[in-house]
């Protein structure tokens, strides 16, 4: 009884485990001929540039495939946060390094995952093995393989286009991927938008796209967003410091400059006698020739030798400049 | 034992090109019918660890209706980066293969292969860009013209 005990509890396997859990999976039937190995590999990308990269070190699980083509593969022991993952298959001899890409024989998907995912998938074809793939259960996965689905698409009558329609196909094909980018909630479909637009060619010229997006993603802080981040024009900072010190000497220039005509006029003022001052200080209030001689009890000849001598010493050409002066 | 793995790794790539040539419908440069030419280009470069970065281009002419390019690439040891670029210098597609190789571990490869159709091409010249790494390996690449 004891022994029958002990096999039963050793006999589970990992994916049984993984099965019994409600999470912590990622299970699927595909739909295999007999030219592919039975087994399915999963592989940790790190970021996004290394999604076409294929090393022995990089797989850390695979799961054996039924005859039906089901598969279980447990990830209860991938890190809590979200990462990329790559499954593949391999061609018949062709061992398990083995990436291809383009045409019927492509053998790989992208998903995102975390220790916490249930992740049903099903393929309804053959050749290739991943396309027209769905995620049964996995919303963001889902819209994941939605823009991967896109790009297929329009890849593929971009193939068989005339030239000119082909430019127009890409060409909307990375407006609507950067929509996507920017408008999508999850962070890690958003930049995977970005990736698969023909972002490197268009940085200089959506600069200010770039920054915004940078700003809108700041709080990210996975080798994902840092590897990309790294790759946009940092100049933006040092334009920024640029900036600073510019207004900053333009700015003590132009309060050097005010100073300076302040300082200038006060000078001339000096030039004007106590009476003329006077006088001066009525002529900027707007005052008549009648009303400052009733103020100083002068003749009116008298005001007016006084304005004649203010307009000449302040090097002005009328009352009304007098009025303007600050 | 390099000797044996040139000699292992050739013989595959020369499977490789054989096993491609039995599937499709042509062998080498003619006639199909009356109104389509087909031709076929086929190159196989082998690379060591002193091998350095190379580009390979393929020209496409006006006469061209269609043109695909099928890149297989097989190493033992190393790396190798390889990236198509189109006529007007887009990348049209890139991959990355390594192996660490441990001591008795010469019998496992890691491959990558490539695979573009392209109809009504403009003229010009496609580069496929290889970056070996300290690699040991080869690459074949066969690319189909459709005239």
């Amino acid at each position: 009884m004891k022994i029958l005990l002990a096999i039963s509890i050793f006999g589970l396997s990992g994916d049984n485990i993984a099965h019994a859990r409600n999470t912590g999976f990622i299970e699927g039937k595909l739909h295999l001929d007999d030219s592919w190995d039975t087994i399915i590999y999963i592989a940790y990308i790190p970021t996004f540039e290394d999604m076409y990269t294929m090393s022995n070190d990089m797989i850390i699980s695979s799961a054996t495939i039924d005859s039906l083509g089901n598969f279980l593969l447990d990830i209860g022991f991938f890190p809590e946060s979200t990462h990329l993952y790559r499954i593949h298959l391999s061609k018949k001899g062709a061992g398990s390094n083995s990436i291809i890409i383009g045409g019927k024989d492509e053998n790989h998907l992208f998903l995102l995952a975390n220790r916490e995912s249930a992740i049903t998938i099903e393929s309804t074809l053959s050749h290739p093995p991943f396309h027209q793939v769905q995620f049964l259960n996995s919303a963001v996965n889902h819209k994941f393989q939605s823009i991967t689905e896109l790009v297929a698409r329009v890849d593929s009558l971009a193939s068989l286009s005339e030239a000119a329609k082909r430019q127009f196909l890409n060409k909307k094909l990375n407006e609507e991927l950067l929509v996507i980018a920017d408008t999508v909630a999850e962070p890690m479909v958003s930049l995977y938008a970005i990736y698969r637009s023909n972002y490197e060619t268009d940085i200089e010229d959506r600069r200010d796209f770039y920054q915004s997006y940078r700003n809108k993603w700041a709080d990210q802080h996975d080798t994902y967003f840092k590897a990309f981040f790294n790759k946009l024009p940092k100049q933006t900072k040092s334009n920024a410091y640029v900036y600073i010190i510019l207004s900053s000497i333009l700015a003590l220039m132009l309060g050097f400059g005010i100073g300076r005509i302040k300082f200038h006029k006060k000078n001339i003022i000096k030039k004007l006698s106590v009476q003329e001052k006077r006088v001066f200080e009525l002529l900027k209030k707007g005052a008549t020739n009648q009303e400052i001689s009733e103020e100083f009890n002068i003749g009116i000849s008298t005001v007016k030798s006084h304005v004649s001598n203010i307009l000449s010493k302040l090097n002005l050409k009328s009352r009304k400049d007098i009025i303007h002066m600050e | 034992m390099k000797r044996k793995l040139y000699y292992v790794l050739t013989l595959l790539l020369v499977v490789l090109a054989t096993d491609l040539s039995a599937q499709t419908k042509i062998s080498g440069t003619g006639t199909q019918d009356s109104s389509e030419e087909f031709f076929k280009l086929n190159r196989e470069i082998l690379f060591n660890e002193t091998s350095r970065q190379k580009d390979i281009t393929i020209d496409v002419d006006a006469s061209t209706r269609e043109f695909n390019i099928e890149i297989k690439s097989v190493i033992n040891a190393g790396k190798l980066k390889v990236e198509i670029f189109d006529n007007n210098g887009m990348k049209q597609g890139t991959f990355k293969i390594s192996k660490q190789t441990q001591a008795d571990d010469y019998d496992e490869t890691a491959s990558g292969s490539f695979n573009k159709l392209i109809a009504n091409p403009t003229i010009g010249t496609w580069i496929v860009r290889i970056s070996p790494e300290e690699a040991i390996g080869g690459i074949n690449i066969q690319t189909y013209f459709v005239k």
